[in-house]
């Protein structure tokens, strides 16, 4: 599979090339004392399931970094994960241990819950793209989940380009009894946004021809929702994300998940945010997203996740800088995701800053 | 199309008042300039924001659809309350999100529930920024790309379009060429330009240029970081409405509006304000942690930004309105810096709008910034240019000004006057007096009754600045040299004024005989020494025959035509010596002809306005080298209007408040005369409006 040819953005890229060089400059002259035998990191919290609250386990790997991001494009524009990358080859033995060492590090804990679990292997890039994760190394993952009963679902990330119907054929020889699911950065359904404000690299009808070849072989679909990307008012990433969400709705997607942006270094955003030229999304603005954009009926089809990054803090989504007011809104949307229940999701809270925020919705330069 | 917008009158540089036809509470017309105030679903609950709003005509709505489901949920869910909110302002509609979902709102609400008083203006939010200027370029054509689908699909709205410059002013030709190209956009809405005022150039280039270009009658719009102290100067570079919108972010931002800048709240020690929620509360009671801190600040800043635009339009309306504005930019000095650079540079197109007379009873000048005043600039020019000197001068005295205004009203000129005509006596015209005076510089005694010479007041310190010096001694030696160089010179003037006369010594080889007034101009011993020195000038005056037309009134007629139709053209009309003949009405003159008693003319007092009649203006036909002219298509005016679409040519530097002639098509006859209510540069980019006021037409 290709991507379509339109989806350049010789304006973006350049400029976070350039950004993304000093801060792998600066990076490379500390130290790197990786230990490429142990993940980047893991950890187990709960988690929703597509029918039941369970338990993720979830495993960072440290892997070469993403194609994407490594490439001339420079990459996405509020992705600083390739800060993690090791940069230069991993080997699959090196990666396979880091799987073995989350695992041997949580396993008693997933024996000994009543829970069930959700399994989530993310590398910062796509699992599916040999350069990064070879074949072997997916194998030796899936042998190894296959094996624990406890996890009823796995969760990998891929960019359109590297699905494709071997890498699928591969996931339902290995994994048969387990519900999997494609994580898949879209960000939004719209390819201006994405292309000349992200720059993703790929178009939505790359999107829709992943989506169509996983559903026809049984694979689930998350469609990651970047909330609020840089170049949008706040009003416009509500509009966005509201449209984005009606679009997956309607295309059947199996989950969606709202991610709001969260200032990560050596990024463009942050590099708009230090020139207060980017102020990262209220929790307001999700709340009423979700309550605009789902109805009942709807989230029994689909299931929607949003587990924000960085939340809370100024880096990260957040209303204002009172601690209960944050909480109190995490609150709500942890509510609703673990419930699925539109209920939970009132745009009325006690703090004084919802007036503000009203107000915030007003400029058009926000 | 029916006009949208329709300009009433200049008051000075861009600054207008104007109507902006939007039905709203019965009315046909909002007025402006004035504000437009956001309203959402929060601030409409907000009893005392409604409250402050009642006496306003202009609101912006940013989402009917949320709106809409808020109103739903509350005590205004009746249809009846509902509409009776949407009728009652007019409303503009612009949001703060995405392009489609505006497109959205319009299709599905605004113009399928058919209000008669919204006007949508098509928004440009995203990209909030730009990288660079390819970036600034590229996203605009892409903007422009959607905005000529949506205003193709619907040729028959109004609409507002939105303007952006990134601080990349190469982007207008962009814009330009795209609002030339469509008729339906209606109004321009600049919603960056003065987000930084260090580019003062730049946003003076950039009004300049769609001045020139685009169509006059569209209506200017301007909002982002503008505080109040920014109000005056945006009208009177034309901004017809300013949004309102930061009041409201500078209260979130915790800032305190006092006109001339915003402070933070927790600095407030004082309350300045009289509006309501100011007075009703205390300095105790503001920084109380319990109090409502927001909704005061958004409510006093809008409440404070509605007081400072209506005094604003109450200078526009009756009071000199470039004083007001040149007191207001004096708190910035970028304002300042922006109004020095507007009259410095683009004075030519600047004066073309400005009115060449205006009714005030005192035009302050309260700085140097004054004197360059496009109407002080267009006064000294035409004295300069248009004052003929009289062929029977045979001397010339030079006096200060005085305060009260007409000069020849004051105690000082009385006194000077007394002297002069009771040694002169029937020799009195040959007497050129000239009045020294800063900033108009040099003002011929015939001229001391128009605008602004009849109403401009200043500090007197008896100090002169080089400016003040430069100025007036300027314009002695561009008078002086109309004379012959044996023409004696009299300067009954204070010793401050003496460098003046110096420095047009410099110049021109001038016979100055200075008076003695050490111990004051109208003291006795001067009054003496002014007298010693006309009668030892006088009593060598020798021929020509005094004319016909050596009476004062007759004088001071003739210098008016020429001051207005340009020099000598006032020989051809006034053959006679006239009579002044006051009206009831005590602001208005007659002009008749002393001997068959035709009437000439009016002369408005107050204004210094001369209206001729058309009989007398036939005898400037052929109008050679008068541009006070107008062509219409026509030979009878029906009504008191000549609109733009009446118009074939026009003369080449006509300013509003202008006497003008209207000739028929083939312009050898005139059908009417009247008042310009427009200047050429207004008439060369318009398709319709209002142009001249007609005072007289011929049946």
């Amino acid at each position: 599979m290709c991507m379509s040819q339109e989806s350049e953005s010789p304006l973006i890229s350049g400029k976070i090339r350039d950004i993304r060089q000093n801060a792998l400059t600066r990076i490379k002259k500390r130290t790197n004392n990786y230990d490429l035998n142990k993940p980047v990191s893991f950890w187990i919290k709960q988690d929703r399931l597509l029918n039941e609250i369970g338990k993720e386990l979830t495993i960072i790997l440290r892997t070469r970094g993403c194609k994407w991001a490594l490439g001339d494009s420079g990459g996405c524009s509020m992705c600083g994960y390739i800060r993690d990358a090791n940069i230069e080859n991993v080997s699959p033995e090196q990666i396979i241990n880091q799987f073995e060492y989350a695992l041997r590090n949580s396993i008693e804990e997933i024996k000994n819950d009543s829970l069930n679990y959700i399994v989530k292997i993310f590398n910062s890039g796509s699992f599916f793209d040999d350069s990064e994760m070879p074949k072997e190394v997916r194998e030796h993952i899936y042998e190894k989940i296959a094996q624990i009963d406890k996890f009823k679902e796995v969760v990998v990330e891929s960019r359109p380009e590297f699905v494709n119907q071997v890498v699928l054929d591969e996931l339902k020889k290995n994994l048969p009894n387990k519900y999997v699911e494609i994580g898949i950065g879209l960000e939004t359904t719209n390819d201006y946004i994405r292309t000349h404000y992200i720059n993703k690299g790929f178009l939505y009808y790359d999107f829709k021809k992943a989506f169509e070849l996983c559903k026809a072989n049984g694979i689930g679909v998350k469609a990651y929702l970047l909330f609020k990307p840089p170049f949008l008012t706040e009003q416009a990433a509500i509009d966005d994300c509201k449209k984005s969400i009606k679009s997956l709705l309607e295309l059947g997607v199996n989950s969606i998940s709202i991610n709001p942006v969260n200032i990560q270094k050596g990024t463009l955003v942050e590099y708009l945010w230090f020139q207060n030229r980017y102020r990262p999304p209220w929790l307001y603005s999700i709340i009423n997203c979700l309550s605009d954009s789902l109805s009942q009926p709807k989230l029994n089809e689909t299931r929607i996740l949003c587990d924000p990054s960085g939340a809370g803090k100024n880096r990260g989504v957040h209303n204002c800088s009172n601690r209960d007011c944050n909480k109190e809104s995490l609150e709500m949307i942890k509510n609703f995701v673990s419930s699925q229940n539109i209920n939970e999701l009132s745009s009325e809270t006690n703090c004084q800053c919802n007036k503000e925020y009203s107000l915030f919705l007003m400029e058009s330069n926000a | 199309m029916k006009g949208f917008f329709e300009v009433s009158k200049f008051k000075g540089g861009f600054g207008k008042i104007g109507r902006i036809n939007l039905i709203h509470k019965g009315n046909r017309y909002i007025k402006t300039p004035d504000l437009i105030i956001p309203v959402n679903s929060h601030l409409i609950k907000d009893i005392e924001f409604i409250d402050a709003l009642k006496h306003h005509s202009l609101i912006k709505f940013l989402n009917f659809d949320e709106f809409g489901k808020k109103l739903a949920k509350s005590p205004f869910n009746d249809k009846q309350a509902w509409e009776n909110l949407f009728t009652y302002y007019g409303i503009v509609y612009i949001n703060s999100g995405s392009f489609e979902a505006f497109e959205h709102e319009l299709e599905n609400f605004v113009l399928k529930e058919n209000f008669k008083n919204i006007f949508p203006i098509i928004p440009y939010n995203v990209p909030t920024t730009a990288l660079n200027r390819d970036f600034a370029t590229k996203e605009t054509q892409n903007y422009l790309g959607k905005c000529e689908i949506l205003l193709e699909s619907h040729k028959d709205i109004d609409f507002g379009l939105s303007v952006k410059i990134f601080d990349n002013f190469s982007l207008l030709e962009y814009y330009i060429e795209f609002i030339k190209k469509h008729e339906n956009v209606r109004a321009i809405h600049f919603s960056d330009l003065f987000d930084n005022l260090k580019n003062f150039r730049n946003i003076l280039n950039t009004i300049i240029k769609f001045r020139q270009s685009v169509d006059n009658n569209l209506l200017y719009i301007a909002s982002g970081k503008i505080t109040p102290v920014m109000y005056s100067m945006l009208v009177y570079l034309g901004f017809d409405l300013i949004d309102a919108t930061y009041m409201f972010t500078l209260a979130r931002d915790g800032l305190y509006n006092i006109d001339e800048k915003a402070i933070p709240l927790r600095k407030l020690q004082f309350i300045p304000c009289s509006c309501k929620v100011c007075q009703s509360t205390s300095i105790e009671s503001i920084h109380n942690k319990s109090m409502r801190q927001l909704e005061f600040l958004y409510l006093h800043n809008i409440l404070s930004a509605l007081s400072y635009m209506n005094k604003l339009k109450q200078f526009i309306a009756t009071e000199d309105f470039r004083g007001f504005v040149e007191k207001s930019s004096l708190s910035d000095s970028y304002l300042t810096s922006m109004l020095r650079i507007l009259d410095r540079d683009h004075i030519e197109i600047v004066k073309q709008y400005t009115p060449v007379l205006q009714k005030v009873k005192k035009v302050s000048c309260i700085s140097e910034i004054s004197n360059d005043r496009p109407d002080f600039r267009e006064f000294r020019r035409r004295v300069v240019n248009n004052f003929d000197p009289e062929a029977y001068t045979k001397l010339i005295v030079l006096i200060p000004c005085s305060a009260k205004k007409p000069y020849s009203s004051s105690k000082s000129h009385k006194k000077l006057l007394r002297v002069l005509r009771d040694t002169a006596k029937s020799k009195f015209p040959y007497i050129q007096e000239f009045v020294i005076t800063s900033p108009l510089g040099v003002v011929p005694r015939q001229l001391e009754d128009v605008y602004p010479a009849n109403s401009y007041d200043i500090s007197v310190t008896g100090v002169w600045s080089e400016e003040e010096i430069k100025i007036s001694s300027n314009m002695l030696v561009e008078l002086l040299s109309n004379y012959p160089k044996a023409i004696p010179i009299i300067a009954h003037i204070e010793e401050n004024y003496k460098p003046i006369i110096e420095k047009a010594k410099i110049k021109l080889d001038l016979n100055v005989f200075y008076t003695d007034t050490s111990l004051g101009i109208t003291e006795k011993e001067s009054l003496i020494s002014l007298e010693n020195a006309t009668r030892q000038f006088v009593e060598k005056f020798e021929g020509p025959e005094l004319t016909s037309t050596t009476n004062t009134e007759t004088r001071k007629v003739l210098a008016l035509i020429d001051y207005y139709l340009g020099k000598g053209h006032s020989k051809k009309i006034i053959k006679e010596n006239i009579n002044l003949i006051t009206h009831k009405n005590k602001d208005i003159q007659f002009i008749r002809d002393r001997n068959s008693n035709e009437l000439i003319g009016k002369f408005r007092r107050s204004t210094g306005q001369l209206l001729l009649t058309t009989s007398v203006i036939e005898a400037l036909l052929p109008l050679n080298d008068i541009e006070n002219f107008v062509v219409f298509n026509g030979d009878r005016i029906n009504g008191n209007t000549i609109f733009r679409q009446g118009l074939v040519e026009y003369g080449r530097d006509l300013q509003p408040n202008d006497l003008v002639i209207v000739l028929n098509a083939t312009k050898e006859k005139i059908v009417g005369m009247g008042t310009m209510l427009v200047g050429t540069e207004f008439i060369k980019n318009s398709k319709t409006g209002k142009i001249v006021d007609v005072y007289e037409s011929r049946k």
